[in-house]
């Protein structure tokens, strides 16, 4: 058909590289058309002229090339195509369905003839040939006339087409099918071509972008990569060489050497592209699907203009297909379906992409019928993928992600949708394999989504850019789980203390919090005094914060506090780390430590920040290991909740005090009714016993030197006298010092050091601290006081050795079960002490018992319901029991008495608990 | 010595980079220098060793920066008698791995001919320029050598040895100078 052809054929053979750009623009000519097309027939009734003005501009571009390089079927085929677009253009045709459906075969077969040009000729086009022809054919406007039927007519149409008057415009750009339409030498096409090499201007399918971009090949930017690489091993020798010549050259050197940084840089860059790339192919494959299946879809794309490696962006293509395709043949429901289920007959796919935290979030959701979570149970079982039990014990998103598991589809009948149960393995496999993740969620009835987080790039991290003090630091995202912020009292009500160390209770977990702050500011891994000191410190920093205080009417509903932690993931477990301020999330290359720096732990890394400055990576793992959360390999993470609170009872506020001149003293608070001070030359000795009048009392004075084997009490004027509660006589402790009232968790220690009326020690403030059992003390200087009940009770004043009951104590607090079981045991009791009602009920099985002591507020199985169970149970239903607690309510009392304790004691009068144990065992 | 004759004057030549710590002079050889920068603003490194200032970057290069006073001994800048007059000297990538020194003041450049300085053998006198009681290292590891100017001495560093010193086990360097406070100097 054209003069030319023969030169042309030699032209293919001998120049490639005019073919391949050809393929490669008529590709994506044909490429975006095709969702043109579909676009064109969802406004059947009022197509818009712009987009029928680039379908067919791009059709015309492939004919118009096709046609220079002799491709004389392609040439035919885009021809009919141009003619009936043509009609549709002048408003002769709508785009209906039937036209569009011609014209999307039309597309395939030339996409087909694309793939293998040379043997193009050789592909039956006379199918969608004459279907598109009958179509032009049977169109009954006048104009009907004008419009080729067959492929002799071109060079006629082509005339007045108004297209040749976009072309010029684009001809500095477009020389190829400019040419072909100008019917200009080849010559200069070839040597244009040749010019321009492998970058051909893509003609784009929006204007607005012509004359911005070029195509380049990715082999081209590949090679670029590697070269840029090259280059900066090159630079490097080449400074090294020059460091002796002349200064003139070292300034050019230098010059090369931040050139090339840049420019290694910007090659990364190059190889961003937008995501709409993948998509831009689903509206056919949807379209394809659902006329298959006969269901109706639509189609919903957002954010195709995010950007991602090319890399990432090839290996989506088919996982995203493969998804897109499942949400068709098993998501969405056929429309009668969809009706019954009172939903619209058409189904809606929505596809979106964005950037989020230095990642590209992908999210296919579809509102059909929502993954089946008893079928998958079911089919599970049937393959034998999981048993009973375990499937008992799976959670509903673990049944889900099911559906991962190689083999596994719930389709009964395989299609050639999907269902052959390779599939969503293999989608999962490749998207991880790209460092991304796969989450699946489903609603039964509503819909499925499927949620893929992938990196932009390979070569560069993503992370969160905090800050603390002056410096920023970068936290790999791919280590952050997320964020917790915390606002105003949950500070200070949230953080609580384990032992030494902050915790934070996320959902189910204690989840250890580290400082960041801290961990920067102490060197050395952190010890277990410094770690206490850490905690301590935010303890008393928030106990000081009064938040109710910083409100006022001006800003009540301004946040005046807030904390955030980051959730961090390691090998070992989970972790917060507190941190300052966030400063937002940035891509970063990551640089290597300088050597002299290497050593450190929590670094894993250094970065240049988009303002210049260097910020630090912190390494996860050796943050953790550096703050001691990782303890044998692993963090705690999963204590389970009745622990903490057991641990947070434990914390007890106890009074610090001194009497002789070394000895550190501490009695609870709770068993001191008060501390004056006291003049010593108040002091009255009456025969060995010394009083003073206190409240118009003579109170007797104890020291401690009196009745422990401690140094005597430092002489001085100011002295205090501790008065006990609970003590009916009047007693007083002499101390010459009073240090501090402070919380502890105590664990009490009586291997060390023990001795009559001491209860035992603990290290509080780095002091052996001797923890006094009050009452004893006021028992081995007074005897007698106590004599009085036991000879009330038992006929003696010491226990009666014979009649040895069997007392089972419940109580939480380390501390107060300590005391208590003393007291008990120091009137001849013997005593089984534990620490919730669940193991009271374990030590009822196995023994027998007299008495049951029991707190009421424990974790695991609290006191009443301990009572209720012991009550019901078969062992020892109508055991005695003696609540012993610090609730003093009526209703307290009316709701322990109704689970059935026999009796109610307040915490902590021993004389009266004592007397109640002993009435009560006296009646049975 | 002084009169110099044709021959002594052909003797081989070095030219220092020459500057200011606590008002005693230094230098370095200006073949190892790769700039100088009056950017001061590192970015710290905690758990480093206090010798190491931080990281900067000076054109897309992250340098580590290292507090020179500290490693010949001296007391840490207060920051506000320095504003605007300390500099970083960056070496050459010849030297060690990317990494620059902080001064207190840049000087001239001096051209010494070699013959003029005097090599390690007079430790007495480099010692005597330097607080000799720094645990870790001897300040003779630290100098090439001195030179006596009209008007006072230059001792020359080298720099080679810098970075070993300052990435030393924090253990010996973490221990802070015990008698900095004497060695302050009223004005050489």
């Amino acid at each position: 058909m054209n003069p030319e052809n023969s030169t042309i054929d030699d032209l293919i053979s001998s120049d490639r590289e005019i073919m391949e750009s050809f393929i490669s623009e008529a590709k994506e000519h044909l490429h975006t058309i095709e969702d043109d097309f579909l676009l064109l027939e969802q406004q059947a009734d009022n197509p818009e002229k712009e987009l029928l003005n680039k379908v067919f501009r791009a059709i015309h571009s492939v004919k118009g090339a096709a046609g220079f390089l002799g491709l004389e079927n392609m040439t035919r085929l885009s021809h009919v195509m141009e003619a009936l677009l043509t009609m549709m253009r002048e408003g002769e045709i709508l785009p209906e369905s039937e036209f569009i459906d011609a014209l999307l075969g039309g597309t395939d077969i030339l996409t087909i003839m694309l793939d293998d040009v040379n043997h193009s000729d050789n592909i039956d086009i006379t199918k969608v040939y004459d279907r598109l022809t009958t179509l032009l054919g049977r169109q009954l406007a006048p104009k009907s006339a004008d419009s080729p039927s067959s492929s002799s007519s071109p060079p006629s149409n082509e005339q007045p087409e108004p297209v040749t008057v976009f072309e010029p415009s684009q001809a500095t750009e477009d020389a190829f099918e400019i040419q072909q339409i100008d019917d200009q030498p080849t010559s200069q096409a070839k040597k244009q071509k040749n010019e321009k090499a492998n970058s051909v201007p893509e003609t784009a399918n929006t204007e607005k972008l012509l004359g911005n971009t070029v195509r380049i090949h990715v082999n081209l930017l590949d090679e670029l990569m590697t070269m840029a690489g090259e280059l900066v091993l090159a630079r490097n020798q080449l400074m090294r060489t020059i460091e002796k010549m002349d200064p003139h050259v070292r300034t050019v050197a230098q010059r090369l050497d931040a050139i090339t940084s840049e420019l290694q840089e910007t090659i990364i860059l190059t190889r961003m592209q937008p995501i709409g790339k993948i998509f831009g192919k689903f509206p056919r494959i949807i379209r394809n699907i659902s006329k298959r299946l006969g269901k109706k879809i639509h189609l919903i794309i957002n954010g195709s203009k995010a950007e991602v490696d090319k890399t990432i962006l090839e290996s989506l293509a088919d996982p995203m297909t493969h998804i897109i395709r499942n949400c068709c043949d098993h998501g969405i429901e056929q429309p009668y379906d969809r009706i019954n289920a009172g939903k619209p007959e058409s189904g809606e796919i929505v596809l979106s992409a964005f950037h989020e935290a230095g990642r590209v979030n992908i999210e296919v959701r579809d509102d059909g019928r929502g993954i089946d979570i008893e079928m998958i149970r079911l089919k599970a079982l049937q393959k034998g993928l999981k048993t009973e039990a375990e499937l008992n014990r799976m959670d509903k998103h673990e049944i889900i992600r099911l559906i991962l598991i190689p083999g596994f589809t719930t389709v009964d009948a395989i299609s050639d949708v999907s269902g052959r149960g390779v599939g969503m393995d293999v989608v999962k496999t490749g998207i991880e394999k790209l460092g991304g993740s796969l989450d699946i969620k489903s609603v039964r009835g509503k819909g499925t989504s499927i949620q893929l987080r992938m990196p932009l790039t390979l070569a560069i991290i993503p992370s969160l850019i905090v800050s603390s003090g002056d410096a920023k630091y970068a936290l790999p995202q791919a280590n952050i789980v997320e964020m917790v912020c915390l606002y105003d009292e949950d500070i200070k009500n949230c953080i609580e203390c384990a032992d030494d160390q902050e915790v934070f209770r996320l959902r189910d977990r204690l989840l250890p919090i580290v400082r960041l702050d801290e961990v920067l500011a102490h060197p050395n891994p952190f010890t277990r005094d410094v770690r206490a000191g850490i905690t301590e410190k935010y303890r008393q920093k928030y106990e000081e914060i009064n938040f109710e205080d910083t409100y006022n009417e001006d800003n009540y509903d301004e946040i005046t506090q807030s904390l955030s932690f980051a959730v961090l993931n390691t090998s070992a477990g989970r972790f917060g780390l507190i941190i300052d301020h966030i400063t937002g999330a940035e891509e970063i290359v990551v640089k290597p430590m300088h050597s002299a720096v290497k050593s450190l732990p929590i670094y894993s890394g250094a970065t240049i920040m988009g303002d210049g400055n260097v910020a630090l990576i912190l390494d996860v793992e050796g943050i953790a290991r550096h703050a001691g959360v990782i303890r044998n390999g692993r963090i705690d993470t999963v204590i389970p909740l009745p622990e903490s609170s057991q641990e947070k009872k434990n914390l007890q506020t106890v009074l610090l005090f001194k009497s002789g001149p070394h000895e550190h003293f501490a009695i609870a608070l709770p068993l001191i009714r008060r501390v004056v001070p006291i003049k010593i030359a108040d002091i009255e000795q009456i025969g060995k016993r010394r009083y003073i009048t206190i409240d118009d009392l003579s109170t007797l004075v104890l020291s401690m030197d009196q009745v422990l084997n401690v140094s005597s009490a430092v002489d001085q004027e100011d002295m205090y006298l501790i008065l006990p509660r609970h003590i009916k006589r009047p007693v007083g402790l002499l101390i010459s010092e009073l240090v501090d009232i402070t919380e502890t968790a105590i664990q009490l220690n009586v291997q060390s050091y023990i001795e009559d009326g001491l209860l035992g020690t603990d290290i509080i403030n780095n002091n052996m601290t001797l923890f006094i059992d009050i009452y004893h003390i006021v028992e081995i200087a007074e005897p007698e006081w106590f004599a009085e009940r036991r000879i009330g009770l038992f006929g003696t004043p010491e226990p009666p050795p014979e009649s040895t009951r069997q007392v089972l104590l419940l109580e939480d607090a380390s501390f107060f079960r300590h005391l208590i079981k003393g007291y008990l045991e120091a009137d001849g009791y013997q005593v089984t002490a534990v620490e919730n009602g669940q193991l009271g009920l374990k030590c009822l099985e196995k023994n027998e018992f007299d008495l049951i002591v029991s707190d009421l507020e424990m974790p695991v199985m609290n006191g009443w319901e301990f009572m209720r169970n012991v009550r019901r149970g078969i062992r020892q239903p109508k055991i005695p029991a003696i609540a012993l607690t610090s609730l003093d309510t009526e209703k307290d009392r009316v709701q322990t008495m109704e689970c059935g304790y026999d009796c109610y004691e307040v915490k902590m009068d021993r004389e009266q608990f004592l007397t109640s144990v002993a009435h009560i065992l006296k009646k049975t | 010595m002084i009169i110099k004759t044709k021959e002594q004057s052909e003797s081989p030549k070095r030219q220092f980079c020459t500057f200011t710590i606590c008002d005693r002079l230094f230098g370095v050889d200006i073949l190892d220098v790769k700039e100088v920068n009056p950017r001061v603003d590192c970015a710290p490194i905690y758990h480093a060793p206090p010798e190491i200032r931080g990281y900067i970057n000076i054109r897309g290069q992250i340098y580590l920066i290292l507090d020179l006073r500290i490693i010949l001994g001296f007391e840490p800048a207060s920051a506000s008698d320095m504003i605007g007059k300390q500099r970083i000297i960056l070496f050459k990538s010849i030297v060690d791995e990317s990494f620059g020194i902080i001064v207190d003041r840049i000087n001239d450049v001096i051209t010494i001919e070699i013959d003029k300085i005097e090599n390690r053998s007079s430790e007495s006198a480099t010692e005597k320029q330097l607080p000799s009681n720094r645990i870790g290292h001897r300040s003779s590891d630290l100098s090439d050598g001195i030179a006596k100017l009209d008007d006072r001495l230059l001792v020359i560093l080298n720099p080679h040895t810098l970075l070993r010193i300052a990435s030393a086990p924090i253990t010996s360097a973490k221990s802070p100078l015990p008698k900095s406070g004497t060695l302050k100097t009223t004005n050489a």
